[in-house]
């Protein structure tokens, strides 16, 4: 009887240990450093704040692009966030996701999906880059949905072959959405336009720019 | 009883159009609800009133103000199911019996909200046991769907070689099982409820069971005992998850079952050997006799 | 794939594309130095062996080093020693390895059986064919039989189908004659160009060379959106353009804006079919202003008028059409001048849309005496309806401003297949056609034909088979019993799909397919023959500018695959002429050991002498890449102003020639203009081709024709078809490429912004694209890289899941038989 009684304390014990044990251990296994929200996310403390985590925004994306936190992604638990990579954010005109939103998680007054401002696509290894080796690559290019204002080709003289040109995929940080289909396009292993939260290497108000006094 | 709750999770999986989300916040008919704790939780955290939220919240607070707080408990939340079926698998495999006492749960409900308050985010929404059981059904099986092109097939005629292109039948997105890994606060509640507190979260640490016990304390619809016909041989007891609403009617102190922790679950009603239980309509205020 | 460490394969290309850049560099490139490294299968210390190929993908021609090693490709690089891209590559090529390991390569004979496709043996497979080659031949006859094959052929695949259907089977077939059944998809790519090359110059392929980027200052882009479908070519105009940023200017014709619009320095988007009139105007403009160069008018044209109302061959058998249609009535440079009189800039404005004063400027920019111009052209308008007629213009626009045949000057015909150039013109794998520009309805050519091949002349068919279309429409009409599909997939490619694909399913018809991958068209194969590709056989391609590449085998093919060759040759094993002989016996007689090269220098002979002289096995071997005609020199011929240097001198007895017709650079002009002293030939240039128009090229006048199919209220909607940088024809190469696929996974229908608004049509949304042919769902894509003009919608057809040849139009161009699929009616709505 008393050793019927251990087994069954230690079961207990060993499945609630281990369950407690695999839920801290989730909570611990996430190094993602930013969580890309759905088009019209408020700013993002403002944000952890609004979302009830009711996960409709989720339901309601039409191509699956936004996925739900779970515990590994700790305080994010519960929120919808995108991974470019996996499926990025088709623009839906209607924005279903914000439709969707009981709260002022989103901001419901976003009414155009092109100006909404998940991030901004930076070329982050410009060394790998196909294009800016002269490959006719530029995929971030013509898949852009705003093809041609938030990425221009700038072009540069090929300094190998000194006959080719080099067409330089831009991002222009104003017009980009952060949808995150030219970081899903990339051809490369590991993409070599990413997305990345807006707000970064921002200019300060004291000085304006040439290139801002020409436009 | 909650299966009906399930199959409306999973309802959109058809288009059928009739409900829509979680249990957090959901659609139903195209009329948004929101779980009124949740509301109250966000206002606390964002510090404002957002009005869509409060109707949504309304809608329910007076629907379960009628038909009694708990029938939330009892007939829709999918935790309360599990944590009914635990109950079984205690009386088997209980190793421990702490009981918390009976203010814990009201302690426990002004922390969450203070909590909100204080760290502005919705706190409980973090941990909800409900919200994750419900996203994990609503989300967890993904129907593949209007992907940008991926499920339309191919148009016109199709020869049947029987030995197609992998362009032709490979899928990108098909049907998938999503569960995600918050799962396992679900299992760890369900672990305690077996092996170490009978019912310990239903019936003592879920601040939206609290809300709505709070919200149903002047519910009409009652559940009324016949104590004449009553044996007191207390099998209703077994299937009652907030068992001790039974204990002052069972003793025949009074009639109903007036404790609002009460989830007109019904379950005593079958249960009961001489069909001394009944759900009635308590207009009148009654002493406790 | 590959288990080469990133770190070691930059280590060991470092040294040699060192070696590359100094070499690119040098400009001028001296004897010896074009095999300096990577030919012949050297392994590096890695232990990887580079040998030289060719971009499998577009007509460009981009040559590209394989790297390989325990028989498995673990990387590519562009080739800096390939003239025709110097090192560099677009992302197909790329990705070009990886087409070899797509995961559903076939690899065993697949027979129908009970309906469905069932892995057999080679034996049975080919023991079947044969067994339906002989059954239907001697029923039916050479008629009963055809073949559709591919610019993506090699060479000696081409050449090898020539001699199997042309010569072969007229050992087997009632009528003991071979089959002229035998077309090449390439009759759905550049016939138009062809044509209107062999009316104009009465000798095929464009005179200049991709030198010409480098050399002009003004580039006409006719419908053809360079920047995506020849992008390493585009990338060398835009490098002009960035040397000369104010002189050079681009202009961009075509019916949506494109990302060659978007580089240019002036657009004009005209009305479907209107670059007719738009090229007249032009003619009209340069006559009016008299800039014309009046010595070269006088030395070197002759002036026709074409027929008109020529039809658009909808009905089976060409009912529709004229017998006159192709003719040709000589008149004088005044009557041509009435003629085009009334081409005025306001009559073409009204037709095309395009406003006066664009029409102006861009007449200015191309008739400007001061002005190098090139003209660029693919798909726009080759698959027209009057494609002949107006690659003929633009022909005409060149030749009467003299600006042809110079570096930096002329039109060029772009190709869209590897080997369009190399083997369907060249070998002549078309219904009419032999090698060399030699055509079966001419006895002598047949004559040259049969001594070559050593068989009697009466065994070649002087009658001229039945072309893609009918070939096709015959299977559905009953007529032709028996198709062998190669290294095509014209069940995904034919337009008006629907029909065809039911026929291939429905009638009895047994079709053969040798693919690399299951396809649209091995679905309706009863025979799917596994084949190897690319570089798991020895090959030739022959890229746009006439340029002959050479690849050994590098790698073996998957399972039983095998090379196309082989399964003609077992094929002719099998059909017996008598006891002791087979087909095979009598054309497939080379040499085990040096097979492809007895069965090149055998091709070669067609060439020599017709100013199309190849290069020897030995030197395309070695070279990469060979310019023909490949001549000897003499001694008119001057080098000094070759701006590329001199190419392929094997102790400068033999040259490239890079601008036909010039003296300057090619000998047969210069010793053309030493026989002739009675007349005058201004810059040099002399047509010595044109032997039927006493050598001189044709001017050539017709009048505008509206499409065969013209939007209309129930179809309002023009339908354009075409192609994507990232994937290539029919897709099912680039589509196994998963980075590929993932960078653009379907076809999308391209909308005009304003339609799109007008219709409440957002990107993402499903559109029904109908016509009275059929309809196919596609996703829009509003403001996209494709932007048609109002009124047009534009699909590309890589996508095997949504065909939109099942909504296109099979009519053709009545001369060419070359397919519009780029206008027809539709109309579109929401899903």
């Amino acid at each position: 009887m008393e050793r019927r009684d251990f087994i069954k304390r230690s079961v207990a014990v060993s499945a609630i240990g281990l369950t407690g044990g695999f839920s801290f251990i989730s909570l611990l296994g996430n190094n993602k450093t930013y969580y890309f929200r759905p088009p019209g996310a408020v700013e993002e403390s403002q944000f952890l704040a609004a979302c009830i985590r009711c996960g409709k925004c989720v339901q309601d994306c039409p191509y699956d692009s936004l996925k739900l936190g779970s515990l590994e992604d700790g305080i994010n638990i519960g929120t919808p966030y995108i991974e470019f990579r996996d499926v990025p954010c088709y623009m839906c005109a209607d924005i279903p996701c914000i439709a969707a939103c009981p709260t002022t998680a989103l901001n419901h007054d976003l009414k155009d999906i092109n100006s909404s401002n998940m991030g901004t696509a930076v070329l982050t290894d410009r060394e790998d880059c196909l294009s800016l080796n002269g490959i006719r690559c530029e995929i971030c290019y013509r898949v852009c949905p705003l093809t041609n204002k938030a990425i221009t080709l700038t072009k540069h003289p090929q300094s190998i072959t000194k006959k080719h040109t080099v067409f330089e995929p831009v991002v222009h940080k104003e017009i980009c959405t952060g949808c995150g289909i030219c970081e899903n396009a990339c051809p490369l292993d590991t993409p070599a336009i990413t997305v990345l939260p807006t707000e970064r290497g921002d200019k300060a108000a004291h000085y304006i720019l040439l290139r801002e006094q020409q436009s | 009883m909650q299966l009906g709750t399930i199959l409306l999770l999973l309802s959109p999986l058809l288009n059928l159009g009739i409900f829509r989300g979680t249990l957090i916040s959901g659609e139903l008919f195209s009329v948004l609800l929101v779980d009124p704790f949740a509301a109250i939780d966000f206002m606390l955290a964002i510090k404002e009133i957002f009005m869509p939220l409060v109707l949504g919240a309304s809608i329910l607070v007076g629907f379960y103000f009628i038909v009694g707080g708990r029938v939330f408990c009892g007939w829709v939340c999918p935790i309360y199911l599990l944590s009914e079926f635990m109950l079984k698998l205690n009386k088997k495999l209980a190793v421990f019996h702490i009981k918390p006492s009976a203010t814990f749960k009201y302690y426990l409900f002004m922390i969450f909200l203070l909590l909100s308050l204080v760290t502005s985010k919705p706190v409980f929404e973090l941990i909800s046991p409900i919200g994750i059981i419900s996203q994990n059904i609503a989300l967890g099986i993904d129907r593949p769907q209007a992907q940008f092109g991926k499920e339309l097939g191919s148009s016109g005629d199709i020869a049947d070689s029987g030995y197609t292109s992998s362009l032709m039948t490979e899928s990108y997105y098909d049907w998938q099982i999503l569960f995600n890994n918050s799962l396992w606060l679900i299992l760890l509640i369900l672990l305690i409820d077996v092996f170490v507190s009978k019912g310990w979260w239903c019936r003592h640490a879920c601040p939206v069971g609290t809300f709505y016990t709070l919200l149903g304390k002047y519910s009409p619809v009652k559940i009324k005992i016949d104590s004449e016909a009553c044996t007191k041989c207390n099998e209703c007891f077994d299937v009652c998850l907030p068992s001790n609403v039974l204990l002052a009617p069972v003793q025949g102190k009074t009639n109903w079952v007036i404790d609002s922790s009460c989830t007109n679950c019904l379950n005593c009603i079958d249960k009961c050997p001489e069909n001394a239980l009944k759900v009635s309509l308590k207009i009148k205020k009654e002493n406790v006799s | 794939m590959s288990t080469l460490d990133r770190r070691d394969f930059i280590k060991s290309s470092a040294a040699s594309l060192a070696v590359a850049s100094l070499v690119a560099s040098c400009g001028k490139k001296q004897e010896g130095d074009s095999n300096a490294q990577n030919v012949g299968g050297k392994v590096d210390q890695l232990g990887i062996k580079w040998d030289k190929s060719v971009c499998r993908f577009c007509g460009t021609g981009c040559g590209v080093l394989i790297g390989t090693k325990k028989d498995k490709v673990v990387a590519t690089k562009g080739d800096p020693d390939c003239w025709s891209n110097k090192g560099l590559n677009c992302v197909k090529g790329y990705f070009l390895s990886k087409i070899l390991y797509g995961k559903d390569r076939l690899t065993k004979p697949l027979i129908r059986k009970n309906g469905k496709l069932t892995e057999s043996t080679w034996d049975e497979a080919l023991d079947l064919i044969a067994s339906k080659y002989e059954e239907v031949l001697k029923r039916d006859g050479s008629d009963g039989v055809a073949m559709f094959g591919s610019g993506q052929w090699t060479v000696f695949e081409g050449y090898a189908a020539l001699k199997f259907m042309k010569a072969g089977l007229g050992y087997i077939s009632k009528d003991g004659v071979g089959s002229n059944n035998l077309d090449p998809n390439a009759r759905m790519c550049m016939a138009s160009a062809v044509a209107a090359f062999m009316r104009t110059f009465q000798s095929d392929e464009p005179m200049g060379s991709y030198e010409d980027l480098e050399h002009a200052d003004t580039f006409f882009t006719w419908g053809a959106n360079m920047a995506e479908m020849h992008p390493v070519l585009f990338s060398r105009i835009m490098d002009t353009k960035m040397k000369n940023p104010d002189k050079v200017k681009i202009v961009d014709l075509g019916t949506q804006y494109t990302r060659v619009s978007e580089e240019s320095d002036l657009y004009l988007e005209f009305k479907p079919q209107t670059d007719l009139a738009i090229a007249n105007y032009f003619i009209h403009y340069i006559i009016k202003n008299k800039l014309y160069d009046k010595e070269f008018v006088d030395d070197n044209l002759v002036f026709k008028k074409g027929e008109t109302n020529i039809g658009y061959g909808l009905k089976d058998g060409g009912a529709d059409i004229p017998k006159t249609a192709g003719k040709m009535t000589k008149i004088s440079f005044k009557e041509y001048k009435k003629f085009v009189s009334k081409f005025d800039a306001k009559y073409a404005s009204k037709i095309s849309g395009v406003p006066v004063a664009k029409l102006e400027e861009a007449a200015k920019l191309i008739s400007d005496p001061n002005r190098k111009v090139c003209s660029y052209w693919t798909m726009g308008f080759n698959q027209h309806t009057r494609g002949t007629w107006v690659n003929q213009l633009v022909y005409s626009i060149h030749l009467l401003t003299g600006k042809i045949s110079k570096p930096g000057e002329g039109p060029f015909s772009l190709t869209g297949q590897p080997s369009a150039c190399g083997t369907a013109r060249e070998v002549g794998t078309f219904v009419h056609r032999l090698p060399a520009d030699l055509v079966v309805k001419v006895e002598a050519h047949r004559k040259i034909a049969a001594d070559i091949w050593k068989i009697p002349v009466e065994k070649i068919n002087p009658k001229v088979g039945k072309h893609t279309i009918e070939m096709f429409r015959a299977i559905d009409n009953g007529k032709i019993k028996l198709l062998w599909v190669q290294v095509a997939n014209p069940y995904q490619s034919l337009p008006n799909l629907n029909r065809f694909t039911k026929a291939a399913m429905e009638k009895d018809v047994f079709i053969v397919v040798s693919d690399v991958y299951p396809t649209r068209s091995t679905e309706v194969a009863d025979v799917v023959l596994p084949s190897s590709m690319w570089i798991e056989k020895e090959g030739m391609f022959g890229n746009a500018e006439r340029r002959t590449q050479h690849w050994d085998k590098i790698v073996n093919a998957p399972g039983e695959a095998k090379n196309e060759i082989w399964q003609m040759i077992e094929v002719a094993k099998r059909l017996k002429i008598d006891s002791k002989t087979t087909v095979a016996d009598k054309i497939f007689t080379y040499n085990e050991k040096t097979f492809y090269k007895d069965m090149w220098e055998e091709y070669r002979l067609f060439s020599l002498g017709r100013a199309k002289d190849l290069a020897p096995y030995d030197v395309l071997r070695k070279e990469h890449g060979v310019v023909w005609p490949y001549v000897a020199k003499n001694d008119k011929t001057d080098f000094t102003d070759v701006w590329d240097g001199i190419e392929n001198t094997e102790a400068n007895d033999y040259v490239s020639v890079k601008w036909r017709y010039n003296a300057k650079y090619d000998p047969y002009a210069a010793k053309f203009i030493k026989d002739h002293p009675e007349r005058t030939f201004k810059d040099g240039i002399a047509f010595y081709k044109a032997s039927k128009s006493d050598y001189c090229a044709t001017v050539f006048a017709v009048p505008y024709e509206p499409a065969a199919e013209v939007p209309d209220k129930k179809y309002p909607f023009w339908l354009c078809t075409g192609r994507v940088l990232e994937h290539w024809h029919t897709g099912s190469m680039t589509m196994r490429v998963p980075e590929l696929r993932r960078a653009v996974p379907r076809a999308v229908v391209n909308i005009n912004p304003d339609d799109a608004k007008r219709m409440g049509i957002n990107r993402g949304d499903l559109i029904r694209v109908k016509s009275r042919r059929g309809e196919v769902v596609f996703p829009a894509d509003v403001n996209g890289r494709s932007v048609p003009q109002k009124g047009m919608v534009f699909i590309p057809f890589f996508d095997e899941t949504r065909l939109v040849n099942q909504i296109t139009l099979d009519c053709y161009d009545p001369i060419s038989k070359e397919p519009d699929y780029k206008k027809c009616a539709v109309t579109i709505e929401k899903v």
